[in-house]
Protein backbone atom coordinates (compact mmCIF):
# COMPACT_ATOMS: atom_id res chain seq x y z
CA UNK A 1 0.00 0.00 0.00
CA UNK A 2 2.67 2.51 0.98
CA UNK A 3 4.78 1.59 -2.09
CA UNK A 4 1.85 2.68 -4.30
CA UNK A 5 1.73 6.05 -2.56
CA UNK A 6 5.51 6.44 -2.93
CA UNK A 7 5.26 5.87 -6.71
CA UNK A 8 2.34 8.34 -6.83
CA UNK A 9 4.48 10.90 -4.98
CA UNK A 10 7.19 10.47 -7.62
CA UNK A 11 4.71 10.90 -10.49
CA UNK A 12 3.20 14.02 -8.87
CA UNK A 13 6.71 15.43 -8.51
CA UNK A 14 7.34 14.81 -12.22
CA UNK A 15 4.06 16.41 -13.27
CA UNK A 16 4.75 19.43 -11.06
CA UNK A 17 8.26 19.78 -12.46
CA UNK A 18 6.85 19.69 -15.99
CA UNK A 19 4.38 22.42 -15.07
CA UNK A 20 7.08 24.63 -13.57
CA UNK A 21 9.27 24.22 -16.66
CA UNK A 22 6.71 24.22 -19.46
CA UNK A 23 3.80 26.50 -18.55
CA UNK A 24 4.12 30.18 -19.46
CA UNK A 25 1.72 31.65 -16.86
CA UNK A 26 3.29 32.61 -13.54
CA UNK A 27 0.21 31.52 -11.58
CA UNK A 28 0.25 28.13 -13.32
CA UNK A 29 3.91 27.76 -12.37
CA UNK A 30 3.14 28.61 -8.77
CA UNK A 31 0.38 26.02 -8.82
CA UNK A 32 2.75 23.40 -10.20
CA UNK A 33 5.27 24.30 -7.50
CA UNK A 34 2.56 23.61 -4.92
CA UNK A 35 1.98 20.20 -6.52
CA UNK A 36 5.70 19.45 -6.15
CA UNK A 37 5.55 20.47 -2.48
CA UNK A 38 2.51 18.19 -1.96
CA UNK A 39 4.41 15.27 -3.48
CA UNK A 40 7.27 15.75 -1.02
CA UNK A 41 4.77 15.92 1.87
CA UNK A 42 3.18 12.72 0.59
CA UNK A 43 6.52 10.90 0.64
CA UNK A 44 7.33 12.18 4.15
CA UNK A 45 3.99 10.93 5.46
CA UNK A 46 4.42 7.58 3.66
CA UNK A 47 7.76 7.27 5.48
CA UNK A 48 5.97 8.03 8.75
CA UNK A 49 3.02 5.71 8.17
CA UNK A 50 5.00 2.45 8.05
CA UNK A 51 2.81 -0.52 7.18
CA UNK A 52 -0.23 0.79 9.05
CA UNK A 53 0.03 -1.66 11.94
CA UNK A 54 1.85 0.66 14.35
CA UNK A 55 0.88 4.27 15.14
CA UNK A 56 2.35 6.73 12.63
CA UNK A 57 5.54 8.54 13.65
CA UNK A 58 4.45 12.03 14.75
CA UNK A 59 7.69 13.87 13.86
CA UNK A 60 7.33 13.76 10.04
CA UNK A 61 3.62 14.58 10.43
CA UNK A 62 4.47 17.68 12.46
CA UNK A 63 7.06 18.67 9.86
CA UNK A 64 4.52 18.29 7.06
CA UNK A 65 2.03 20.40 9.03
CA UNK A 66 4.73 23.06 9.30
CA UNK A 67 5.44 22.59 5.60
CA UNK A 68 1.80 23.15 4.62
CA UNK A 69 1.75 26.48 6.46
CA UNK A 70 5.09 27.53 4.96
CA UNK A 71 3.82 26.56 1.49
CA UNK A 72 0.72 28.72 1.90
CA UNK A 73 2.86 31.68 3.06
CA UNK A 74 5.12 31.26 0.04
CA UNK A 75 2.09 31.02 -2.26
CA UNK A 76 0.49 34.15 -0.79
CA UNK A 77 3.69 36.17 -1.07
CA UNK A 78 4.42 34.89 -4.59
CA UNK A 79 0.86 35.78 -5.67
CA UNK A 80 1.49 39.27 -4.27
CA UNK A 81 4.66 39.42 -6.38
CA UNK A 82 2.73 38.23 -9.45
CA UNK A 83 0.12 40.95 -8.95
CA UNK A 84 2.89 43.52 -8.51
CA UNK A 85 4.69 42.23 -11.61
CA UNK A 86 1.44 42.46 -13.57
CA UNK A 87 0.79 46.02 -12.46
CA UNK A 88 4.33 46.89 -13.66
CA UNK A 89 4.36 45.00 -16.98
CA UNK A 90 0.68 44.37 -17.71
CA UNK A 91 1.07 40.58 -17.92
CA UNK A 92 1.11 37.69 -15.44
CA UNK A 93 3.64 35.72 -17.48
CA UNK A 94 7.32 36.05 -18.26
CA UNK A 95 8.15 37.61 -21.68
CA UNK A 96 4.55 37.27 -22.73
CA UNK A 97 4.97 39.35 -25.89
CA UNK A 98 7.81 37.18 -27.23
CA UNK A 99 5.77 34.07 -26.42
CA UNK A 100 2.70 35.33 -28.21
CA UNK A 101 4.77 36.16 -31.31
CA UNK A 102 6.26 32.65 -31.29
CA UNK A 103 2.83 31.14 -31.16
CA UNK A 104 1.68 32.75 -34.43
CA UNK B 1 -14.00 -2.79 5.77
CA UNK B 2 -13.22 -6.05 4.03
CA UNK B 3 -9.71 -7.00 2.98
CA UNK B 4 -9.89 -5.76 -0.60
CA UNK B 5 -11.72 -2.43 -0.18
CA UNK B 6 -8.72 -0.74 1.44
CA UNK B 7 -6.23 -1.43 -1.37
CA UNK B 8 -8.94 -0.64 -3.94
CA UNK B 9 -9.58 2.74 -2.30
CA UNK B 10 -5.82 3.41 -2.27
CA UNK B 11 -5.52 2.54 -5.96
CA UNK B 12 -8.48 4.75 -6.93
CA UNK B 13 -7.13 7.62 -4.82
CA UNK B 14 -3.65 7.39 -6.35
CA UNK B 15 -5.06 7.26 -9.88
CA UNK B 16 -7.36 10.22 -9.19
CA UNK B 17 -4.49 12.20 -7.66
CA UNK B 18 -2.25 11.71 -10.69
CA UNK B 19 -5.02 12.44 -13.22
CA UNK B 20 -6.35 15.54 -11.43
CA UNK B 21 -2.83 16.84 -10.89
CA UNK B 22 -2.00 16.27 -14.56
CA UNK B 23 -5.11 18.17 -15.69
CA UNK B 24 -4.46 20.97 -13.18
CA UNK B 25 -0.91 21.42 -14.45
CA UNK B 26 -1.92 21.21 -18.10
CA UNK B 27 -5.31 22.90 -18.38
CA UNK B 28 -5.35 25.64 -20.98
CA UNK B 29 -7.49 28.03 -18.95
CA UNK B 30 -6.24 29.35 -15.64
CA UNK B 31 -9.63 29.02 -13.96
CA UNK B 32 -9.73 25.32 -14.83
CA UNK B 33 -6.27 24.84 -13.33
CA UNK B 34 -7.25 26.58 -10.10
CA UNK B 35 -10.51 24.66 -9.73
CA UNK B 36 -8.72 21.35 -10.33
CA UNK B 37 -5.98 22.34 -7.90
CA UNK B 38 -8.62 22.73 -5.19
CA UNK B 39 -9.94 19.26 -6.04
CA UNK B 40 -6.35 18.02 -5.81
CA UNK B 41 -6.09 19.52 -2.30
CA UNK B 42 -9.27 17.75 -1.18
CA UNK B 43 -8.00 14.44 -2.59
CA UNK B 44 -4.75 14.98 -0.68
CA UNK B 45 -6.82 15.49 2.49
CA UNK B 46 -8.46 12.09 1.92
CA UNK B 47 -5.02 10.56 1.35
CA UNK B 48 -3.75 11.99 4.66
CA UNK B 49 -6.74 10.44 6.40
CA UNK B 50 -5.99 7.10 4.68
CA UNK B 51 -2.36 7.27 5.81
CA UNK B 52 -3.44 7.73 9.43
CA UNK B 53 -2.81 11.48 9.81
CA UNK B 54 -6.15 13.14 10.63
CA UNK B 55 -4.28 16.27 11.79
CA UNK B 56 -2.84 16.66 8.32
CA UNK B 57 -6.17 15.92 6.68
CA UNK B 58 -7.78 18.79 8.63
CA UNK B 59 -4.94 21.18 7.85
CA UNK B 60 -4.82 20.25 4.17
CA UNK B 61 -8.58 20.64 3.71
CA UNK B 62 -8.58 24.04 5.44
CA UNK B 63 -5.27 25.51 4.27
CA UNK B 64 -4.13 23.50 1.24
CA UNK B 65 -7.45 23.27 -0.57
CA UNK B 66 -9.51 26.03 1.02
CA UNK B 67 -7.25 28.96 1.70
CA UNK B 68 -4.75 28.49 -1.15
CA UNK B 69 -7.71 27.95 -3.48
CA UNK B 70 -9.35 31.19 -2.35
CA UNK B 71 -6.07 33.08 -2.84
CA UNK B 72 -5.61 31.63 -6.33
CA UNK B 73 -9.24 32.33 -7.29
CA UNK B 74 -8.97 36.01 -6.32
CA UNK B 75 -5.80 36.44 -8.38
CA UNK B 76 -7.38 34.42 -11.19
CA UNK B 77 -10.33 36.84 -11.29
CA UNK B 78 -7.95 39.78 -11.40
CA UNK B 79 -5.96 38.49 -14.39
CA UNK B 80 -8.96 37.00 -16.20
CA UNK B 81 -9.22 40.04 -18.51
CA UNK B 82 -5.65 39.62 -19.80
CA UNK B 83 -6.46 36.90 -22.32
CA UNK B 84 -9.30 38.91 -23.81
CA UNK B 85 -7.02 41.95 -24.12
CA UNK B 86 -3.82 40.42 -25.45
CA UNK B 87 -4.94 37.03 -26.75
CA UNK B 88 -4.53 33.74 -24.89
CA UNK B 89 -1.08 32.64 -23.79
CA UNK B 90 0.43 29.71 -25.64
CA UNK B 91 0.02 26.46 -23.75
CA UNK B 92 3.76 25.94 -23.47
CA UNK B 93 6.83 28.08 -22.96
CA UNK B 94 9.62 25.62 -23.66
CA UNK B 95 12.86 26.70 -25.37
CA UNK B 96 13.21 25.70 -29.02
CA UNK B 97 15.90 23.08 -28.36
CA UNK B 98 13.59 21.20 -26.00
CA UNK B 99 10.50 19.86 -27.81
CA UNK B 100 7.44 19.17 -25.70
CA UNK B 101 7.45 15.33 -25.92
CA UNK B 102 11.08 15.25 -24.81
CA UNK B 103 10.40 17.55 -21.85
CA UNK B 104 7.35 15.51 -20.93
CA UNK B 105 9.20 12.21 -21.14
CA UNK B 106 12.11 13.62 -19.12
CA UNK B 107 9.91 15.00 -16.32
CA UNK B 108 7.57 12.02 -16.05
CA UNK B 109 10.47 9.58 -16.42
CA UNK B 110 12.30 11.36 -13.65
CA UNK B 111 9.15 11.32 -11.53
CA UNK B 112 8.48 7.64 -12.14
CA UNK B 113 12.12 6.73 -11.47
CA UNK B 114 12.08 8.78 -8.30
CA UNK B 115 8.83 7.11 -7.24
CA UNK B 116 10.20 3.60 -7.82
CA UNK B 117 13.42 4.40 -5.96
CA UNK B 118 11.41 5.88 -3.08
CA UNK B 119 9.10 2.86 -3.01
CA UNK B 120 12.05 0.46 -2.95
CA UNK B 121 13.89 2.38 -0.26
CA UNK B 122 10.98 2.56 2.20
CA UNK B 123 12.30 1.58 5.61
CA UNK B 124 11.02 -1.67 7.12
CA UNK B 125 7.89 -1.12 9.20
CA UNK B 126 7.84 -0.74 12.98
CA UNK B 127 10.91 1.46 13.24
CA UNK B 128 8.90 4.13 14.98
CA UNK B 129 9.27 2.79 18.51
CA UNK B 130 12.30 4.97 19.18
CA UNK B 131 13.19 7.39 21.96
CA UNK B 132 11.07 10.21 20.52
CA UNK B 133 7.96 8.06 20.40
CA UNK B 134 8.52 6.94 23.97
CA UNK B 135 8.97 10.55 25.10
CA UNK B 136 5.82 11.61 23.23
CA UNK B 137 3.81 8.80 24.83
CA UNK B 138 4.34 10.21 28.34
CA UNK B 139 3.58 13.83 27.37
CA UNK B 140 0.71 15.77 29.03
CA UNK B 141 -0.76 16.37 25.55
CA UNK B 142 -2.02 13.04 24.32
CA UNK B 143 -2.15 14.19 20.68
CA UNK B 144 1.37 13.20 19.53
CA UNK B 145 1.48 15.64 16.63
CA UNK B 146 0.59 18.63 18.81
CA UNK B 147 3.12 17.52 21.42
CA UNK B 148 5.86 17.35 18.79
CA UNK B 149 4.88 20.71 17.28
CA UNK B 150 4.77 22.68 20.51
CA UNK B 151 7.27 20.90 22.72
CA UNK B 152 9.78 18.52 21.14
CA UNK B 153 10.20 20.52 17.94
CA UNK B 154 9.20 23.94 19.28
CA UNK B 155 12.02 25.56 17.30
CA UNK B 156 10.45 24.48 14.02
CA UNK B 157 7.11 25.98 14.95
CA UNK B 158 8.73 29.21 16.15
CA UNK B 159 10.60 29.62 12.87
CA UNK B 160 7.51 28.72 10.88
CA UNK B 161 5.67 31.59 12.57
CA UNK B 162 8.58 33.80 11.48
CA UNK B 163 8.10 32.63 7.86
CA UNK B 164 4.38 33.41 8.05
CA UNK B 165 5.11 36.87 9.47
CA UNK B 166 7.79 37.47 6.82
CA UNK B 167 5.28 36.73 4.06
CA UNK B 168 2.83 39.23 5.60
CA UNK B 169 5.56 41.88 6.00
CA UNK B 170 6.69 41.23 2.42
CA UNK B 171 3.17 41.73 1.06
CA UNK B 172 2.81 44.90 3.10
CA UNK B 173 6.08 46.20 1.67
CA UNK B 174 4.87 45.45 -1.88
CA UNK B 175 1.57 47.22 -1.28
CA UNK B 176 3.41 50.19 0.24
CA UNK B 177 5.61 50.55 -2.83
CA UNK B 178 2.86 50.23 -5.37
CA UNK B 179 -0.77 50.32 -4.31
CA UNK B 180 -2.41 47.29 -5.92
CA UNK B 181 -6.06 47.36 -6.88
CA UNK B 182 -8.15 46.11 -3.97
CA UNK B 183 -10.29 43.32 -5.45
CA UNK B 184 -12.59 43.12 -2.43
CA UNK B 185 -15.66 45.23 -1.60
CA UNK B 186 -15.01 48.47 0.29
CA UNK B 187 -18.26 48.42 2.27
CA UNK B 188 -20.60 45.71 3.55
CA UNK B 189 -22.41 44.01 0.70
CA UNK B 190 -26.13 44.36 1.46
CA UNK B 191 -27.47 41.06 0.14
CA UNK B 192 -30.22 39.67 2.39
CA UNK B 193 -29.26 36.03 1.68
CA UNK B 194 -25.58 36.73 2.26
CA UNK B 195 -26.35 38.38 5.57
CA UNK B 196 -28.36 35.45 6.86
CA UNK B 197 -25.69 33.04 5.63
CA UNK B 198 -23.04 34.96 7.58
CA UNK B 199 -25.25 34.98 10.68
CA UNK B 200 -25.40 31.21 10.39
CA UNK B 201 -21.84 30.40 9.35
CA UNK B 202 -19.78 32.82 11.47
CA UNK B 203 -20.76 31.49 14.92
CA UNK B 204 -20.39 27.95 13.58
CA UNK B 205 -16.83 28.63 12.34
CA UNK B 206 -15.95 30.29 15.64
CA UNK B 207 -17.20 27.33 17.68
CA UNK B 208 -15.43 24.86 15.36
CA UNK B 209 -12.17 26.80 15.68
CA UNK B 210 -12.40 26.89 19.48
CA UNK B 211 -13.22 23.18 19.52
CA UNK B 212 -10.22 22.32 17.32
CA UNK B 213 -7.97 24.48 19.49
CA UNK B 214 -8.97 22.72 22.72
CA UNK B 215 -9.33 19.27 21.14
CA UNK B 216 -5.83 19.59 19.67
CA UNK B 217 -4.43 18.61 23.06
CA UNK B 218 -5.95 15.14 22.98
CA UNK B 219 -7.21 14.39 19.46
CA UNK B 220 -6.96 15.61 15.87
CA UNK B 221 -6.79 19.39 15.76
CA UNK B 222 -4.54 22.11 17.11
CA UNK B 223 -3.38 25.65 16.53
CA UNK B 224 -2.89 25.29 12.77
CA UNK B 225 -6.29 23.84 12.02
CA UNK B 226 -8.04 26.26 14.39
CA UNK B 227 -6.10 29.19 12.94
CA UNK B 228 -7.02 28.16 9.40
CA UNK B 229 -10.72 28.01 10.33
CA UNK B 230 -10.58 31.41 12.02
CA UNK B 231 -8.74 32.65 8.94
CA UNK B 232 -11.56 31.29 6.78
CA UNK B 233 -13.99 33.28 8.92
CA UNK B 234 -11.91 36.40 8.25
CA UNK B 235 -11.80 35.65 4.52
CA UNK B 236 -15.60 35.34 4.50
CA UNK B 237 -15.97 38.69 6.28
CA UNK B 238 -13.46 40.25 3.88
CA UNK B 239 -15.25 38.93 0.79
CA UNK B 240 -18.58 40.27 2.06
CA UNK B 241 -17.14 43.68 2.93
CA UNK B 242 -17.56 43.28 6.70
CA UNK B 243 -13.79 43.73 7.00
CA UNK B 244 -12.17 46.35 4.77
CA UNK B 245 -8.56 47.36 4.15
CA UNK B 246 -7.05 49.84 6.55
CA UNK B 247 -3.84 51.70 5.70
CA UNK B 248 -3.06 52.45 9.36
CA UNK B 249 -4.22 49.43 11.35
CA UNK B 250 -5.32 49.66 14.96
CA UNK B 251 -3.25 48.22 17.80
CA UNK B 252 -5.02 44.80 17.95
CA UNK B 253 -4.41 44.26 14.24
CA UNK B 254 -0.75 45.18 14.73
CA UNK B 255 -0.37 42.84 17.71
CA UNK B 256 -2.29 39.84 16.36
CA UNK B 257 0.25 38.73 13.69
CA UNK B 258 3.15 38.82 16.17
CA UNK B 259 1.30 37.34 19.18
CA UNK B 260 2.46 33.79 18.42
CA UNK B 261 6.10 34.70 17.98
CA UNK B 262 5.91 37.01 20.99
CA UNK B 263 4.57 34.37 23.36
CA UNK B 264 6.95 31.73 22.01
CA UNK B 265 9.96 34.05 22.31
CA UNK B 266 8.93 35.03 25.84
CA UNK B 267 8.72 31.35 26.71
CA UNK B 268 12.15 30.74 25.20
CA UNK B 269 13.59 33.47 27.48
CA UNK B 270 11.74 32.45 30.64
CA UNK B 271 11.81 28.65 30.34
CA UNK B 272 15.57 28.21 31.06
CA UNK B 273 14.93 29.80 34.47
CA UNK B 274 11.96 27.51 35.19
CA UNK B 275 12.97 24.19 33.68
CA UNK B 276 16.63 24.52 32.74
CA UNK B 277 16.32 24.41 28.94
CA UNK B 278 15.01 26.89 26.36
CA UNK B 279 11.52 26.12 25.02
CA UNK B 280 11.05 23.35 27.57
CA UNK B 281 7.96 23.43 29.73
CA UNK B 282 8.13 23.02 33.52
CA UNK B 283 6.17 19.81 34.14
CA UNK B 284 4.00 21.32 36.89
CA UNK B 285 2.18 23.73 34.56
CA UNK B 286 2.95 22.31 31.14
CA UNK B 287 -0.70 22.03 30.12
CA UNK B 288 -1.83 25.63 30.86
CA UNK B 289 1.36 27.01 29.30
CA UNK B 290 0.86 24.91 26.18
CA UNK B 291 -2.73 26.12 25.95
CA UNK B 292 -1.58 29.77 26.15
CA UNK B 293 1.02 29.17 23.43
CA UNK B 294 -1.53 27.39 21.22
CA UNK B 295 -4.07 30.18 21.63
CA UNK B 296 -1.49 32.82 20.70
CA UNK B 297 -0.41 30.74 17.68
CA UNK B 298 -4.04 30.37 16.57
CA UNK B 299 -4.66 34.13 16.74
CA UNK B 300 -1.44 34.87 14.85
CA UNK B 301 -2.06 32.29 12.13
CA UNK B 302 -5.64 33.47 11.61
CA UNK B 303 -4.71 37.17 11.52
CA UNK B 304 -1.75 36.60 9.18
CA UNK B 305 -3.81 34.47 6.80
CA UNK B 306 -6.51 37.14 6.59
CA UNK B 307 -3.92 39.87 6.03
CA UNK B 308 -2.24 37.74 3.33
CA UNK B 309 -5.60 37.15 1.67
CA UNK B 310 -6.51 40.83 1.71
CA UNK B 311 -2.99 41.92 0.68
CA UNK B 312 -3.50 44.87 3.01
CA UNK B 313 -1.44 46.33 5.86
CA UNK B 314 -4.39 46.08 8.19
CA UNK B 315 -8.12 45.60 8.39
CA UNK B 316 -11.02 47.28 10.15
CA UNK B 317 -14.75 46.73 10.35
CA UNK B 318 -16.56 47.94 7.25
CA UNK B 319 -19.20 50.62 7.83
CA UNK B 320 -22.30 50.89 5.74
CA UNK B 321 -22.18 54.01 3.58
Amino acid sequence: MTALYAVTAGLLFGAGLYGVLARPGLIQRLLALNVMASSIFLYLVVLAAGDGSAAADPVPQAMVLTGIVVAVSVTAFALGLVRWFRSETGAASLESDALRRDDD
Amino acid sequence: MTAWTGPLLDAVLCLALVLVCWRAVNARRLFESVALFMVFGLLMAVVWARLGSPDLALAEAAIGAGFTGALLLVTCREVSGDDARAGPLPRLALPRWLPDPVALALCLGLGLGLGVVMALSLPPPATTADAAAAAVASHPLSNDVTAVLLDFRGYDTLLEMVVLLLAAVGIRELVDRQPLADPHPQAPVAEPMLHSLLLLVCPLLLVMALYLLVAGATGPGGAFQAGALLGALGVLLRLSGRLVADASPSLPWRLAPVAGIGVFALLAVVSPLLSGAPLAYPPAFAYPLLLVVETALTISIAATLVLLFGAAPGLRLGRRR
